[in-house]
C-alpha cells in the first residue's frame, strides 16, 4: 500500500498531508491532524455527529474516504468561532441550554453552520430539515431548534 | 473503523480510468460519494486491491436535455437531483425520489450511480427511474452498451456490471411540463431511515384532462429487482380515475408484488399497505395533473 499526498484547505489553512490511502476523513481529522471536535459516532453514516463542511456542503465524515478532499475546502468546528468571539450559532446554543452531553453538538453546528452560510430567509422547517441528518439523545431537539430560531429569526445570517 | 489496506487510484481522464478498471478491475471497487463502499469496506465485507475514485472526472457530472431525453452523469449527487431545475421541470418524479434519500448529508454524498450500482432494493431514486422508461449506457475501453434499466438488476446487490465497465449516463424520458406524478414512501420516520415501500406513479391523461391516457406505477422495496406493474397500468388506461378502477389498480399491483417475491420478503401488513400506498399515490398524481 502507498501512500499519497494529498492537499487540501481546512478552516482557512492550506494544509498538505501524506497519508495511507484507507483512512477516512473522520480519521484523519482526529488522529491525523488532531482536531477531535468532530466526534467519532456510529460510522454508518446515520448519527451525525462526524458532520463537517465539504465545499461548503455538510457531509458524514466517516463516510468520506480522505483522498478524495483533495483540493476540497473543509470547515470544522474548531473553524466556527473562538471562545472570545463565538459563532452567533454557538453563543445561541449557550443562550437556549441546547447543549446537554455536548456530543451531538459540532455535528449539529456544522449542519445549521450550512444552512446560515446560505444568506437566505429560514423558517422553523428549514432548521428540521437542516438537523434532520443530526441525533440527539438529550435534548429532544426543541432547544436546539430555539437556539437556531433565535438567530434566523433575527435575521442575522441574512446579508 | 480500520479499513482493509488498498491502494487509492484517481485519473480525471476517463479513459484512463478505463484503461485501469481494463487491466485491475477484477480486484478494484469503484468509489464516487462513498456512502455504501465505505460501510463495506469498513465492516470487510470487501477487500479490494484498488479503490478507483470516480469524483474528478468531468464526463461523468452534470444534467442535460437531449430532445426528448435527459441526460444524467453518474457522479452527480441526490442534492443535485432534487435540486435540478432541469428535473423539478422534466422529470419531478425523479427530484422528488432523490429529495426522501437519507439525510441531508447522505444527499450531499451519495450518487445516482452509485444507488443504482449498489442496488438495494430499497433504492429510492430506481422506482421513479423505472416510471420514466430510463436507460444506462454501460462502457469499458473501447465499448459501450445500452440496456433498460430494469435489465441492470440480477437480484438484490447484484447487477450485470463487470468489474472493469462502468455506468457512463443515466437517461431517463423528458416527460411535458405538467404531467401528473406522485412518489410516496412508507419508513419508520421521515429522515434516515430506509424505504420499506415506495411507490412512484407518472400518470398521463387525454386532451380533456378527463380519462388516463397512459400509466406507469413501480414500486419500490417490495420486489427483489425493480419491476413496473403493467397489468395495474392496463386496468387504467383509457378510463376515468373513479375510486373503484383506483382500487383495483392498487390490488393488482399489491397482488403482483406477491407473486414477484419471496414470502420471506413480504410481511403480512405489505399487502394492505400497498395496496393503500398505490391508492394515494394514484389520487395525489390526480390532483397535480
Amino acid at each position: 500500500m502507498n501512500t499519497i499526498k494529498v492537499s487540501f484547505v481546512i478552516n482557512g489553512k492550506k494544509r498538505e498531508v501524506e497519508i495511507r490511502p484507507n483512512i477516512s476523513l473522520l480519521g484523519l481529522l482526529r488522529d491525523h491532524l488532531n482536531l477531535t471536535g468532530t466526534k467519532r459516532g456510529c460510522e454508518v453514516g446515520e448519527c451525525g455527529a462526524c458532520t463537517v463542511l465539504l465545499n461548503g456542503r455538510p457531509v458524514n465524515s466517516c463516510l468520506v474516504l480522505a483522498p478524495q478532499i483533495n483540493g476540497k475546502t473543509i470547515e470544522t468546528i474548531e473553524g466556527l468561532g473562538t471562545e472570545s468571539s463565538l459563532h452567533p450559532l454557538q453563543k445561541a446554543f449557550v443562550d437556549k441550554g441546547a447543549v446537554q452531553c455536548g456530543f451531538c453538538t459540532p455535528g449539529m453546528l456544522m449542519s445549521l453552520k450550512a444552512l446560515y452560510d446560505r444568506r437566505a430567509p429560514v423558517n422553523r422547517d428549514d432548521i428540521k430539515e437542516a438537523i434532520s441528518g443530526n441525533l440527539c439523545r438529550c435534548t429532544g431537539y426543541q432547544q436546539i431548534e430555539e437556539a437556531g430560531d433565535s438567530v434566523f429569526t433575527k435575521g442575522s445570517n441574512e446579508p | 473503523m480500520i479499513l482493509p489496506e488498498f491502494d487509492y487510484i484517481t485519473f480525471s481522464s476517463l479513459d484512463d480510468t478505463l484503461g485501469f478498471l481494463a487491466g485491475y478491475g477484477d480486484e478494484s471497487k469503484i468509489i464516487a460519494g462513498g456512502t455504501d463502499l465505505m460501510i463495506k469496506l469498513g465492516h470487510g465485507e470487501i477487500k479490494p486491491h484498488y479503490v478507483v475514485n470516480l469524483l474528478d472526472i468531468q464526463e461523468l457530472k452534470g444534467i442535460q436535455v437531449h430532445g426528448d431525453r435527459i441526460s444524467i452523469g453518474p457522479t452527480v449527487t441526490h442534492t443535485e437531483l432534487a435540486g435540478s431545475p432541469i428535473l423539478r421541470k422534466f422529470a419531478p418524479v425523479l427530484s422528488q425520489g432523490a429529495g426522501f434519500i437519507g439525510s441531508p448529508q447522505i444527499r450531499n454524498q451519495g450518487t445516482i450511480g452509485g444507488n443504482i450500482g449498489n442496488a438495494s432494493p430499497a433504492a429510492d431514486t430506481v422506482p421513479a427511474l423505472m416510471v420514466l422508461n430510463s436507460r444506462l449506457k454501460i462502457i469499458k475501453r473501447g465499448e459501450e452498451r445500452w440496456i433498460p434499466l430494469a435489465d441492470f438488476f440480477l437480484n438484490p446487490h447484484q447487477t450485470v456490471l463487470a468489474g472493469d465497465e462502468l455506468i457512463a449516463e443515466i437517461e431517463v424520458e423528458k416527460l411535458p411540463e405538467h404531467t401528473a406524478f406522485s412518489f410516496q414512501r412508507v419508513a419508520r420516520r421521515r429522515a434516515m431511515d430506509i424505504a420499506q415501500m415506495s411507490v412512484a406513479v407518472v400518470l398521463f391523461m387525454d386532451e380533456k384532462g378527463e380519462r388516463i391516457r397512459e400509466a406507469r406505477i413501480a414500486p419500490g422495496s417490495v420486489t427483489p429487482r425493480p419491476v413496473r406493474m403493467r397489468e395495474a397500468e392496463r386496468i387504467l388506461h383509457g378510463q376515468r380515475a373513479s375510486d373503484e378502477v383506483i382500487e383495483r389498480a392498487a390490488a393488482e399491483v399489491a397482488e403482483r408484488a406477491i407473486d414477484e417475491t419471496d414470502l420471506q420478503w413480504l410481511p403480512e401488513y405489505k399487502k394492505p399497505a400497498l395496496r393503500g400506498l398505490v391508492i394515494r399515490a394514484i389520487r395525489e398524481a390526480l390532483e397535480r395533473r
